[in-house]
Parts: C-alpha cells; structure tokens; sequence
C-alpha cells in the first residue's frame, strides 16, 4: 500500500525515455537537429500516449507530429527547471483533450454531474472478481468504449502517471472533482467488464446447443 | 465505525490523500476487515488498469518514427507561394506589356479588370498564357514524382492526383467542338459571299466578317469587323468589335469599344470604356452598356441601361430608359423616349426640352457627402455585419465539426493564406482556360461560380471566429464560439473599411479563410487522418 503511494510519485512518465539534456538545450535555442534528435527520442512515447487516448491509430500519428511541431514552436514557454518529459506530455495531453473536445462541441453526451445517477458502493468482491478474471486485452476493448473523458482521465491518471492537480488543469476542471471523474470512469469501465463477462458467457452456452 | 468510501481509497492508492488522512485511513484498515478487503480489490484492479494500459498492442507506424524535415509542416505553402509568386509574376509581366503597347499606340485610361483579362492575355500575351499553362504541366508532374518518394506519402495523394488529372487534361489535345476554329493567324477575313455553316471562333489579331456565319461568331484578338451577317450570337472580346452588318441574335462583347452602325436583332451587352449605337443603327432587343462613354443614337427596340461616366441618348428608343452617369449625361433634341426615364448621378442632367420624353423624368441626385458620416452607412454595415453572423451561424449549426476544423486550420495563417491565394489565382487562370472551351465552359464557370462565391463570403466568418478566439480564448461551447464569432466579425468590418490598406486586409481574408477551408476540406477527404 504504502509502496504504491512511493511509486507513483517516483515513476517518471510512463514510456518517456532518460532525458538528453543538452538536446533540450539546444532545441530550445531554436536549433533544428536538435529538436530531430528530440523528435525520434520522444515521439515514440508520446504517439502511445496518444493511441491511448485517440479513437483511431491515423489520428494518433497525426497528433504525435502536431504535438512535436507545437512543442518545437513552444519551446520558449518551457522552463528548464522542470523535467522536460514532464511539460511534454502536458503539452501532449492538452493537445489530445483539445481535439477530443473540439469534435464533440455538440454531440457531448456525458450528463452533468447533477444528473447522473448516485454510485453504489461496489462489494469487494466483485472487484476482485473482476480484476482477477479478465484479461489486460478485455480491459483495453472496454477502455475503448469509455466516454472521452473518463477515457483521458484514466490513461493519464494510469498510465502517463499524473497526479490529480495536473489532471485537473489538463481536464479543465476542479481538483477536487478529478477524483469524482475516475471514480466513475471506474464504475463505467466494470459494468462495461460484466457486460462482456455475461457476453462471454452466453456465447458458449449458444455454441453448445447447437 | 465509519467505514472508508472508495473515492479515499483510490486516492490512497493513488497517493493523492493528504498524509493526516493516510494515516488516518491506514489505521482503520488495520482493524476493518471489510474496508481492507476493498482497498485490497481496488489494489488490484489498479494493477490491472496499469498493467492493460503499458501493454503495447502494436508497434510505432514508421510513419511517426521517422522525424519529419522541417519542411514537412510549411511544405505545403511553400508549393503555394511558389505558384502564388509565379502566377503574380505572370500577372505583373502581363500587365506590363500592355502598358509599354498602350504607350506606344499613345492611349491611356482603363481599369484594372479590363486591363487584364483584355489587355494583357489576350491579344498579347497568348505565348505567355500558353507558357503559363506548360509551367503548371511541369509543376504538377514535379509534384507527383516527389509524392511518389515522399515517405508520408498519404498527404500527397490527392494533390498528386488533382494536379496530376489536370496535367493531363491540359497536356491531350482539345476535344473536337462543334465549331470551326481558326487560330494562330494574324488576321483573319471572311470573304463576302463565303459562308461558314457552323459556329465560328477566331483568335487573331484582326478579324473581318464579309461573308456569312450561320452560328455564333465567338471572337478574341484586337479587332472585329462585322460587314456581313451572322445568325446567331457574336460574343466579341478584344479591342474593337464593328457590328456594320446584320447580327440576328445578341451582341455581348468586352473591350475598349463597341460601335453599331447595323443592324442587332437582339441585345447589346457591352462591359468596356465606350459603346455607340450610330444613328444608322438598329437594335430590336435592349441595349445594356456598362463603362466610361455611352453613345445611344440609333434605334433600340426595348429598354435601355446605362452605367456609365458620360453618357449621351439622342436615338429613338423604344422602352425605358435607365442610366446613370458619374459625369455627364445628355439628352438630345432629337431624342424620344416611349418608356420611363430614369436617372441617378452626381451631376444634373442635360435635357433638351426637344427631347420627346413620354412620361417626366425621374431624376435622383446622389449628393457627395462623406459615407462616414451617413447613418445609411451604419445601417448598411451593422447589417452586413448581422447577415455574415446569421451566415455563420448556421453554418455552425449545420456542420459543427468541421466549422470548428476550420477554425483549427485557420491558425494555420501560412499555410492557409498560401493556398487561399493559389486558389483565387488557379481561378482566375483556369476561368481564362475555360473561356477557350467557351460553349462548356460557361456553365461550368457558373456552377463553379456558384460554389465558390459562398466559400469567399464564408472566409470572413471563419477568420472571424479564428479573430473572437485570439481575443477571448477559446470558446468552451456553442454559445461562446458564437459570441466570439461575433466580435470577431465586428472587429473584421471596421479593419476591412480602414483607410488605404482596407483592401488588402480585405484580400488577406478572403485567401486566409478560404485556404483553411480548403485545407480542411482536404484532410477530411484523407482517408483515416485526422482534421486537426
């Protein structure tokens, strides 16, 4: 428990590689080559990210180059007192939460909170259950089903390693209902996973009969 | 005992609890099985999210690995302002030349439109016109074989393919029309007695119809004289067009001038510096003359139009009569009019008290007053300003997605502004094009025309958007883009009206605009990539 508090405070960014400082430097100064050095360095890591949060692999490399070329052009807005990986993939999660957003403008269909329905208090054991039976491919299709947002919150919380203050400024919302969000992209994301359990179920059941 | 909720939980595992708090939940996990066995589960499914979300399904695309040059992003409106610099280039040695012809044949005056279109291109410039289009051939092909060895080569499809079909369609010879062409002649004359049976087009640079054309006469070049007689229409762009004989459908030319001495069974339609209608002459239909001197003297059938800067009427006309004269406007003594007579300028008209007028002339003074100080001024904007954010409007209703797709590329100025003016050149050229294949071509530019005027109107409601957004951020929902929308729009009219560098601002916007359309538009018909 308490080794799990350590780690995520300790784990650089997930994928991110060991830093090259003086590429940095020099990218930042405005030199091109530096900033190719950076670009094979990091665009790896960063189109992960991106395929994680993206509906489509064509859209993940589109952004992983948009986000480069915007880091390339920001440069000056970064400090170089902090990781660097660190701002990139603030930069990078902004990038995929801002094109998320801007083609849902009117087709949002995530409920205000106010309307959405009361959380029951999940029994331990089903979630045990759960985790203990399906398998990490059953969780990445469900993951891919979350609404955008409950999406974004988790690979950022679960795998970019984010602490719930950088969600909060990357969601646009309040620190405190960062929390709130996963809680529920955490609910969603087990009755998706009892959903194909029953699916999965039944499937042979039909098979046998025959 | 109050057992822990799972919002504490998870921001135990997740190390985001406060450590008074940690301690505190540490403690009662220890004595509480059931919240131990919780945070234990919760533990575990953490795990599991970790260990799902590391897993690598597929490797990186080559496609991302490979670091783009820098040229990759601007590539795209380098080519533009290439083809931007080299049609301008055309333009202004056009343009040129024309000058140097004029001052040798010690004329002057003519506005820019005529300038080009009749000046320069055509009865001068056809080798460079032809160079022109042999360069764009060039270009295309170019663009294709880099397409092939680009490793990204998915953008470039569709630019290879647009471009490559218009090399293509530019390099196969022309399609047999239904019409004799003669070309390439320095003049050209239809003998008396000659008769051609079919539509004529001549290119030359002088072109004289003794004989008879049983069909449309279509001319480009310097002069046309009409001594004999054609059947059907005559569509004359050039210096000079005669009409001396007897045309039996309509007479539309452009030029510098237009004389009728003869007979027009139809109408006159002229865009030009001077028209006359010669006292011998006869025009059964209307007679609509757009340019600096207008001289009715003849007969007109029906009505007649006149945009002129002087004008004089002393013929016989049969309908109403309409004009409107920056300088003078004449009426003769020996002038009759059966129908209403208008008229609107500056300056009050000269009526003869001869003239047989059949009803009193409706006069309207327009007073030189400055726009600026007119509330009709304000009014007009304010309204202009209310119908380009309706336009947009519902624009953004209709297509939500893409409206604010655009107004992502539009951040893109360069490139969009590239490709904007490549687009307004590409027009202008392919319209010259299309007049050569003019009995297609017509309505083909009028359906082109048709789509592309939107598209100009609707770049300023984008770069209006882009504008609002500059000012305020980004706009969080439909109601603030439209807001913004708004402000962007006002602010776009007064810099559009700012003395001296109005115009061009104006022309700024429309290429920027339109290019982030087009750029929008041609990554959406990419398939699989993303319209960021």
């Amino acid at each position: 428990m308490v080794d799990a508090k350590k780690r995520s405070e300790a784990m650089p960014v997930a994928g991110a590689p060991a830093e090259s400082r003086e590429a940095i430097a020099r990218a930042r100064a405005g030199e091109s080559e530096a900033w190719g050095e950076l670009y094979r360095e990091y665009a790896p890591a960063v189109f992960r990210l991106c395929r994680r949060v993206l509906p489509t692999r064509e859209d993940a490399e589109d952004a992983t180059m948009e986000i480069l070329l915007k880091v390339r052009d920001k440069f000056a807005q970064y400090d170089p007192g902090r990781p660097f990986h660190a701002w990139l993939f603030k930069v990078a999660a902004n990038h995929c939460w801002d094109l998320l957003r801007r083609r849902r403008v009117r087709q949002d269909l995530e409920l205000p909170e106010s309307q959405m329905p009361p959380l029951e208090h999940p029994s331990a054991d089903l979630v045990e259950r759960l985790a203990a039976e399906r398998t990490s491919q059953e969780v990445r299709a469900a993951l891919a089903k979350l609404p955008a947002r409950a999406r974004m919150a988790l690979v950022l919380r679960y795998y970019s390693e984010l602490s719930y203050d950088e969600i909060a400024q990357v969601l646009g919302i309040r620190r405190p209902f960062v929390g709130v969000v996963l809680l529920r992209a955490r609910h969603q994301l087990r009755e998706l996973l009892e959903q194909s359990a029953a699916a999965g179920r039944r499937e042979p059941r039909a098979g046998g009969a025959t | 005992m109050i057992h822990t909720d799972e919002t504490t939980c998870l921001q135990y595992i997740d190390g985001q609890l406060d450590s008074d708090r940690a301690v505190e939940l540490t403690a009662h996990v220890q004595a509480c099985a059931e919240c131990r066995a919780l945070l234990r589960a919760l533990e575990r499914e953490t795990a599991l999210l970790r260990r799902s979300l590391a897993e690598e399904e597929e490797a990186v695309p080559a496609r991302v690995l490979a670091v783009p040059e820098r040229d990759r992003a601007p590539w795209g409106w380098i080519v533009s302002l290439g083809f931007a610099a080299l049609g301008a280039y055309m333009v202004w040695t056009g343009i040129e030349s024309w000058q140097q012809q004029l001052e040798q044949a010690g004329l002057g005056g003519g506005n820019l439109l005529t300038l080009l279109f009749f000046g320069g291109v055509f009865w001068e410039g056809w080798k460079s016109m032809i160079d022109l289009v042999e360069v764009f051939a060039a270009i295309g092909l170019g663009l294709i074989a880099l397409h092939v060895f680009r490793r990204n080569w998915r953008r470039w499809t569709a630019v290879g393919v647009v471009v490559g079909g218009l090399a293509l369609a530019l390099a196969l010879p022309q399609p047999a029309q239904a019409a004799e062409v003669k070309k390439n002649q320095y003049s050209y004359t239809l003998r008396s007695g000659e008769v051609v049976k079919n539509d004529l087009i001549v290119i030359a640079q002088t072109a004289r119809i003794d004989g008879t054309v049983e069909g449309d006469l279509i001319f480009f070049g310097q002069e046309v004289t009409i001594n004999g007689k054609v059947t059907g229409d005559v569509f004359a762009f050039g210096q000079t067009a005669d009409v001396n004989g007897v045309v039996e459908g309509s007479v539309r030319s452009g030029g510098r001038t237009v004389a009728v001495r003869g007979s027009v069974k139809r109408n006159v339609i002229f865009f030009g510096e001077t028209t006359k209608i010669d006292s011998k002459a006869e025009v059964g239909g209307s007679v609509m003359a757009f340019g600096g001197f207008v001289t009715v003297d003849g007969r007109v059938g029906r009505d007649t139009l006149i945009r002129s800067g002087n004008a004089t009427v002393t013929g016989w006309l049969g309908g109403d009569l309409d004009a409107s004269a920056d300088d003078h406007f004449t009426i003769g003594p020996t002038a009759e009019v059966q129908g209403k007579t208008r008229f609107r300028g500056r300056k009050k008209p000269e009526i003869s008290p001869e003239a047989k007028l059949a009803s009193p002339p409706e006069i309207t003074m327009i007073e030189r007053k400055s726009r600026y100080l007119s509330f009709r001024f304000y009014l007009g904007q304010a309204l202009r300003w209310a119908a380009a954010f309706v336009f947009g409007m519902v624009l953004y209703l209709l297509i939500p997605v893409f409206f604010t797709d655009v107004i992502g590329s539009t951040g893109r100025f360069w490139a969009s502004l590239g490709i904007g003016l490549l687009t307004l050149l590409a027009c202008i050229l392919l319209a010259l094009v299309a007049l050569l294949l003019l009995i297609i071509g017509v309505p083909l530019g009028v359906v082109a025309m048709a789509l592309f005027l939107p598209a100009v109107y609707g770049s300023q409601v984008f770069v209006g958007a882009w504008v609002g957004q500059r000012m305020f951020g980004e706009a969080l929902g439909s109601a603030s883009l439209l807001g913004r929308l708004a402000v962007g729009l006002l602010v776009l009219r007064v810099v559009t009206h700012l003395p001296y560098i109005g115009w061009l601002v104006t022309l700024v916007m429309i290429c920027w605009g339109l290019g982030a359309l087009l750029l929008t538009m041609y990554r959406r018909l990419q398939p699989g990539t993303a319209a960021a």
